[in-house]
C-alpha cells in the first residue's frame, strides 16, 4: 500500500475510500455468472446454427501472411510483444470459424486475417467481387475479433453513407444489418486500435451480394404464389415439398452470380429440366409440370457448375396452377 | 491443480470492483464491468484456471472494458434489464471531492492513480500493464498529485458557508 503521509492528501482520500467502498459493493455472485454464461452459450449456439444453414457459396479473400498454422490461445491475456504473422493469421482463421466458415470454404463478401501492428493501425479495403457494383438491399455485416484486448473499427463506406461497427477483440460476434439504398461500390475498411494491432485476428462477412440480387427478384410481385425460397449455390441443392403431390405446377428459378446451373423439377415420373446461366443480373427460367403429374413430393434439384459453386445464389418461386 | 472459480470470484470481486468504482465514479457500472470480466473468465476457465495468477486475467479484461467507452456501453446494455433499483446513502463530501478530483484527470493518468493507490501496484507494474515507460507513470503520478492536492484540500462550498 502506498505510504500514508500528511503530505499526500490523495493517499488519505484513497485510504478512506478503500475502507468504505467495499461495504457498498453489491456482489451478484458466482451463480449469477454461471447463469449469464449459460444463457449466452445457448443464444450463441442458436446463432451459429442459423449461420451454418445459410452458408452456401465460395470465393472469399484472406489477407495477411501464412496459412494459419501458428497456434495461439485467443482467450489468453495478450503480452506486450506482437504475435508472429502465423499466430495472427491463426487467430483470423479461428475468427472465421466462429462465423461458420473455413479458409478452404469462402465466398464473396468475406475477409479474415491479422490485425497488423503498425503506427497507423491496420487498414484493408474490400470492394464487390469482379468490380461489379453491389446491389441495393439489406446486408448483414458480421464480424468477430480474437486476441483478448483492443478493438477494431469496421467501416462500411457506401455511396449513400458510412457506418462504423466497433468490434471488441474478445470473441463477441458483432452482427449488424446495413441497408444499401443505391447500387454502387462498397468499401470495407478495418482499423485496429493500438491494443489490437499486432495482437489480434479478425474475420468479417457480408451477405453474399448475389443473394441480395435474387432476393430483389423475389420482392417483385408476380402474382399469388405457393412457396418461395433462396440461398447460395455452394453445393447441389435439393428442395422437397411433400405438400405438393399433384400438378399442374409452375416454378420460376432465378440465378445470380457466374457460371451456370441445371434445374430439374420433378413429381413422380413427371419432370422438367432447364439450363440456366448465372450472370451479374439475375436470370430466370420457368419449369412446368402438367395436371396429370402425381407423386409423394415435389422435388427441385439444382446442380451448379464449378464456377457457380464459387459465388452464385439462387431463388425459386412456386405457383399452383 | 487449477484454481477454483467460485473461490477466485469471492476473493476478488469486491477489490476489482472497488478499483473500477474509483476510476469510473459509478458503482453500478463498476459492478457490471467486473461481473462481465468474470463471465468471460468462466467461459475460458479450463485454460485460465491453470494460470499462476488467474485474477490478473480478470483484472486486465475488467480494465479493458472500463477504459473503452464502446465496450462499457455493451456491458451496460447486457446488464441493464437485470438491474434492480437500489437505495444507497448519499456519498460523503470526501467521496464527492475525490471523484470530482479524479474526473479532472485524463483517462490514463486516472487509471495509473487508481492502480497505484487502490491496487497497490508499483510504478513498474503499472508501466507494464499500461504499456508505457516507468518515466511516464512517474510523471502521471506526480502531476496528478500536484493537481489533486489543491482540490482535495480545498474546503467545499458548504463548508465555506458554515465557516
Amino acid at each position: 500500500m502506498p505510504e500514508l503521509t500528511e503530505s499526500d492528501p490523495m493517499a488519505e482520500a484513497f485510504f478512506q475510500f478503500r475502507m468504505e467502498a467495499p461495504h457498498e459493493v453489491a456482489v451478484p455472485g458466482a451463480a449469477a455468472v454461471r447463469r449469464t454464461v449459460k444463457r449466452r452459450r445457448t443464444a450463441r449456439m442458436t446463432a451459429l446454427s442459423v449461420v451454418a444453414g445459410l452458408v452456401l457459396a465460395a470465393g472469399g479473400y484472406a489477407f495477411g501472411a501464412g496459412s494459419g498454422s501458428g497456434q495461439v490461445d485467443p482467450a489468453a491475456p495478450t503480452s506486450t510483444r506482437p504475435l508472429t504473422d502465423d499466430q495472427l493469421q491463426a487467430l483470423g482463421v479461428q475468427a472465421l470459424g466462429l462465423l461458420g466458415y473455413t479458409p478452404e470454404h469462402t465466398r464473396p463478401g468475406m475477409m479474415f486475417g491479422p490485425v497488423s501492428a503498425g503506427s497507423n493501425g491496420f487498414t484493408y479495403s474490400f470492394a464487390a467481387p469482379s468490380g461489379a457494383p453491389m446491389p441495393a438491399g439489406e446486408y448483414q455485416l458480421r464480424a468477430v475479433c480474437l486476441g483478448g484486448v483492443g478493438e477494431v473499427r469496421v467501416r462500411w463506406q457506401a455511396p449513400d453513407g458510412r457506418t462504423d461497427v466497433m468490434v471488441p477483440c474478445d470473441a463477441t460476434i458483432a452482427d449488424r444489418p446495413i441497408v444499401l439504398t443505391v447500387s454502387g461500390e462498397v468499401t470495407i475498411t478495418l482499423r485496429g486500435d493500438d491494443q489490437a494491432a499486432g495482437h489480434a485476428g479478425i474475420a468479417v462477412t457480408l451477405t453474399n451480394p448475389n443473394v441480395v440480387r435474387v432476393k430483389q427478384l423475389l420482392a417483385v410481385d408476380r402474382g399469388e404464389y405457393y412457396a418461395s425460397t433462396f440461398g447460395e449455390l455452394e453445393t447441389s441443392v435439393r428442395d422437397l415439398d411433400n405438400t405438393v403431390t399433384s400438378g399442374p405446377v409452375r416454378m420460376d428459378v432465378f440465378c445470380a452470380g457466374s457460371g451456370a446451373v441445371t434445374a430439374r423439377l420433378s413429381l413422380g415420373a413427371s419432370s422438367d429440366t432447364a439450363h440456366l446461366l448465372c450472370n451479374g443480373q439475375a436470370q430466370m427460367v420457368t419449369l412446368r409440370l402438367p395436371a396429370g403429374a402425381r407423386g409423394e413430393s415435389l422435388i427441385l434439384d439444382l446442380e451448379p457448375d464449378a464456377e457457380a459453386r464459387l459465388a452464385s445464389a439462387f431463388a425459386m418461386r412456386l405457383y399452383r396452377e | 491443480m487449477g484454481h477454483d472459480f467460485d473461490e477466485l470470484y469471492a476473493a476478488h470481486f469486491t477489490s476489482v470492483t472497488t478499483q473500477l468504482y474509483a476510476y469510473l465514479g459509478d458503482r453500478q457500472e463498476a459492478q457490471d464491468v467486473t461481473q462481465e470480466a468474470f463471465c468471460r473468465a468462466l467461459v475460458r476457465w479450463k485454460d485460465i484456471c491453470a494460470y499462476d495468477d488467474p485474477v490478473a486475467w480478470v483484472r486486465r479484461v475488467a480494465w479493458n472494458l472500463a477504459t473503452s467507452h464502446f465496450r462499457r456501453l455493451k456491458v451496460a446494455a447486457a446488464f441493464r434489464r437485470r438491474h434492480r433499483e437500489e437505495h444507497v446513502d448519499a456519498p460523503s463530501a470526501d467521496r464527492v471531492a475525490l471523484f470530482a478530483a479524479l474526473r479532472t484527470l485524463p483517462p490514463q493518468p486516472r487509471q495509473a492513480v487508481v492502480l497505484h493507490y487502490l491496487a497497490d501496484q508499483s510504478v513498474a507494474d503499472i508501466a507494464q500493464s499500461m504499456r508505457v515507460s516507468t518515466g511516464t507513470v512517474k510523471s502521471w503520478l506526480h502531476r496528478a498529485r500536484t493537481a489533486l492536492a489543491g482540490q482535495l484540500s480545498a474546503p467545499n462550498a458548504e463548508e465555506v458557508r458554515n465557516a
